[in-house]
């Protein structure tokens, strides 16, 4: 493995030093984290109201959805929170040619849990079960649509964070490669990482919510 | 330059480990139970993922008490939204019950007839209404 | 970001040259350009929709219309309300003058995130870009509360409205972030929480509303916009949906939404009130606080909005409840004011007239405020002009009397130079008049029973509909006179001093402009903000006889 330079930080001018800057960075992501669970706790209370409303829908659709696939994703994305935070382990210990490899497997993860939910979007488009003004499959229950309304709004905006998040990886393998991240400064990482796990906690509760109705 | 100190491999190995655990206890209670219940299970074991990744893997065990306090505050609000909201969803009253089903205007789902009965491969759980 | 300013010379000093100062301009990442460019986007967002106000007045002129088909005069209305709610008055107090004050109040030397900062303002400007280009694309005719199912039906411009809004809401969302953590972490030494200027406590309470809130919005605004175009069938009844859903999931943010208006409005208060009285604020703790109680208690009463929506009988109990207690915070402020006034040195000068003009009008927005919190008559007043009143009273009587006052208070600071304080008087009196004829008539109107959005009306109701519409030419002509006065003092004006109101916040203790490092050194805190000297013998430091 070639030697990885390392490129020292310098706070910003208007910070004392580098520990207000980093705790002022990890404050900010905290509140960032705060939205996103408002965000996604939107979602929430529109599936507790619509599941209320409509729970045979509900029990039909989960049972057209395969919990093998979407166990298989939620094993994706348990590992790859995983191997980011080995990166930022090794960013720690200062093995700075371990940082880039860990942060490419977390992107693979990533991309396989989209090629697996892509598969299912597929499957889901071609039997109809989609959304209402395209809905066109033979159902039991008369709003059998709501449930897959629900399904591509929430996994398709759970989708489009996992996307954001493989576009942040990049980025910290690039900054990565130069350098960058030493036991002497890893807030990008450490940013990123609590990015990545709301991803994956949002992802636990869609996976019980959506797959595992009966 | 000296290495800040981090914890050991097994940690990582552990949180993600536990997290699975969970998820097969989870897929075990669907494959084994029905009805409410296993909703509720499943559910609950997805809250204890989420304990697993918020105090290890985000760390939050050991931050600072204002980010503790952020996250908090939010489940909090998310809490008061669906509280307020449930309070006018669960006593709205019956207007829906006496229809064939709730606002049932146009619903483009095809009704099941003695010919269609199964769609890809799963069988309905419901007799099909009267076309 | 080739330019790299001197950090000791003034920070509207940019290089030679038209492109070099855009660029400056543009790519700027101090605080206080970035306040400024908010400022003008700001203004002209307030010309337009000021300008539909007056289209909707001028149209109301007679009973069966004047110039307007009925869309477009659904269309005018609601062009107005959705400019001015999300283009105007929420950002305006915090994202002009919060991002030009609250780091030189605090004593520091910029926001916590600068790019971030420069980031918002661009989201910004791409939110007015969208709102403008959905109203050359089929103006949008929902109101600017976008109900279903309604709004999943019209032909107009729905979705590109939504998405300016939507867009606007990040802008909102990483304006909060960066103010709380700024507050948090930017403090001059010796600024401990409760020697913080009440304006940040203020913008800290507004922050919070604006981070936890606003995703609500965001995710009902993509929702609404899903259920256009895929029909989702949550929002839209005839899929199976439920409308009334989509009124919780709006109301969720937008009532808080109101507070995000008035909030650093309060905050703005207190600063020109204790600087103008020469006097410590009354209960420091209490104001401080109570910014905090109606920042969480504006969570909880959003049902109040759907008293007549179809909201079961249970929640209208629970909500008209909770609603009654934001009083309790919102009087605390209004009590604490007027202490502080008890025994200070007041100067008339135009922002205390224009702090007196708020207390005044926020207090009636205020008391009928309580009377549509009670169930009973809310049923009959809901959907008035009373309601039409009400709210612009809170909010233009409020927030805009507010932002002006603040204006006026801080635009020596922000462009080194006094303005005509004849003139500023005489636009403070049109304007304060043309406010009270433009809505006191509505209470009335309503109270009669004139529903509001409604293009034609009883010809009864004639008269006071024309009553307000002259009010609102009084209302325009003092917006019309500020804007020149303002101009020509921002070219021609007369240098102003460091610190022309005697005021004891650190914004005041550096140059007027101020540098672009803001201070020279880190400014040390050793007193609170409002450690005024004795005014006279006469009274104490509470306004207690001594």
């Amino acid at each position: 493995m070639s030697q990885v330079p390392r490129k020292e930080h310098h706070a910003a001018h208007h910070f004392d030093d580098a520990v207000q800057e980093r705790d002022a960075a990890l404050l900010g992501m905290w509140l960032f984290i705060g939205q996103e669970l408002l965000f996604f706790g939107g979602l929430a209370v529109l599936y507790i109201v619509m599941r209320l409303q409509h729970p045979g829908a509900f029990v039909e659709g989960s049972g057209h959805l395969s919990w093998k696939l979407g166990g298989l994703n939620t094993a994706f994305l348990v590992v790859s929170s995983m191997t980011l935070g080995l990166a930022i382990r090794s960013a720690k210990r200062d093995e700075a040619g371990k940082i880039v490899p860990f942060l490419g497997a977390t992107f693979l993860l990533a991309l396989s849990f989209l090629v697996v939910k892509g598969f299912e979007y597929s499957e889901k488009i071609h039997h109809g079960l989609v959304p209402g003004k395209w809905f066109s499959a033979i159902g039991a229950d008369p709003s059998l649509h709501v449930f897959f309304g629900m399904y591509f709004a929430t996994t398709g905006l759970h989708a489009l964070h996992v996307l954001i998040g493989m576009g942040l990886l990049v980025w910290l393998m690039l900054r990565a490669r130069r350098g960058h991240f030493h036991s002497g400064y890893q807030t990008p990482l450490d940013l990123v990482n609590l990015y990545w796990h709301t991803v994956e906690l949002i992802w636990i509760f869609l996976f019980p919510a959506l797959y595992l109705v009966s | 330059m000296e290495s800040v100190k981090t914890q050991s491999l097994k940690y990582y190995f552990a949180v993600a480990a536990s997290i699975l655990v969970l998820v097969a206890a989870a897929l075990a209670v669907h494959a084994t139970m029905k009805g409410p219940v296993a909703s509720a299970l499943t559910l609950g074991l997805a809250g204890l993922q989420a304990v697993v990744v918020v105090l290890f893997s985000m760390g939050l065990r050991k931050e600072k008490g204002f980010n503790r306090l952020i996250f908090v505050a939010s489940l909090m609000f998310l809490g008061f939204f669906i509280i307020l909201t449930l309070a006018d969803v669960l006593t709205r009253g019956d207007v829906a019950k006496d229809e064939e089903f709730n606002f049932s205007i146009k619903s483009p789902v095809k009704p099941l007839t003695g010919s269609n009965h199964t769609i890809d491969g799963h069988p309905p759980r419901h007799e099909g209404r009267a076309p | 970001m080739s330019h790299h300013p001197d950090p000791n010379a003034s920070y509207l000093e940019s290089p030679a040259g038209f492109w070099p100062w855009l660029k400056s301009w543009l790519f700027t990442l101090d605080h206080k350009r970035i306040g400024i460019l908010y400022f003008l986007g700001i203004v002209f967002s307030f010309g337009l929709g000021g300008f539909f106000a007056m289209v909707i007045r001028i149209e109301l002129l007679r009973p069966h219309g004047l110039m307007l088909t009925h869309t477009q005069y659904n269309q005018v209305f609601t062009l107005h309300g959705a400019v001015m709610v999300f283009l105007f008055i929420i950002p305006s107090i915090p994202a002009t003058i919060g991002n030009f004050v609250l780091p030189l109040l605090l004593g520091a030397k910029d926001v916590a995130f600068p790019r971030l900062n420069l980031l918002s303002f661009y989201i910004y400007l791409l939110g007015a870009v969208l709102a403008i280009f959905s109203l050359f694309s089929g103006a949008v005719d929902t109101g600017w509360t976008f109900y279903t199912p309604y709004s999943t039906q019209t032909g107009t411009a729905v979705i590109s409205m939504t998405l300016a809004a939507f867009v606007l809401g990040f802008s909102s969302i990483l304006t909060g972030i960066n103010f709380i953590v700024t507050i948090h972490k930017l403090r001059a030494p010796g600024m401990g929480w409760f020697r913080i200027p009440l304006f940040a406590w203020a913008t800290y309470a507004t922050s919070i509303i604006q981070i936890l809130a606003t995703p609500v919005l965001a995710i009902t605004l993509v929702l609404l916009i899903l259920e256009r175009t895929l029909g989702l069938g949550i929002f839209d009844p005839a899929l199976g949906g439920d409308p009334v859903l989509f009124q919780h999931f709006f109301w969720f943010y937008s009532h808080p939404a109101v507070y995000i208006m008035i909030l650093p409005a309060m905050g703005v208060m207190s600063e020109i009130i204790t600087t103008h009285a020469q006097k410590d604020i009354f209960g420091y703790r209490f104001v401080a606080f109570s910014s905090i109680a109606i920042a969480v208690i504006s969570f909880l009463v959003w049902g109040h909005h759907m008293y007549v929506s179809g909201q079961s009988l249970y929640a209208n109990m629970i909500f008209s409840v909770l609603t009654l207690l934001v009083a309790i915070p919102s009087a605390i402020k209004v009590f604490n004011w007027v202490a502080t006034l008890y025994g200070g040195h007041i100067h008339w000068r135009v922002p205390f007239l224009y702090a007196m003009g708020f207390i005044f009008l926020f207090l009636i927005g205020g008391f009928t405020g309580i009377i549509l919190a009670l169930l009973s008559l809310d049923v009959h007043l809901h959907d008035t002009y009373f309601i039409v009143a009400h709210f612009h009273y809170v909010m233009v009587g409020g927030t805009v009397m507010a932002f002006v006052g603040a204006l006026h208070h801080w635009w020596p600071k922000m462009f080194g130079r006094m303005y005509s304080e004849n003139w500023a008087r005489v636009a403070f009196v049109l304007v304060f008049l043309g406010f009270n004829l433009t809505f006191f008539v509505q209470f009335i109107l309503g109270s009669k029973g004139m529903p509001r959005r409604y293009h034609n009306y009883l010809d009864q109701f004639q008269p006071l509909h024309a009553f307000s519409t002259f009010g609102s030419w009084v209302l325009g002509l003092g917006f019309i006179v500020m804007t020149v006065y303002l101009i020509h003092s921002a070219f021609r004006g007369k240098k102003a001093p460091a610190n022309p109101w005697e005021s004891r916040t650190l914004e005041w203790q550096t140059a007027s402009p101020p540098t672009t490092g803001n201070f020279e050194g880190t400014p040390t805190v050793t007193g609170g903000p409002y450690d005024y000297p004795r005014a006279g013998a006469a009274a104490g430091r509470n306004g207690r006889p001594e």
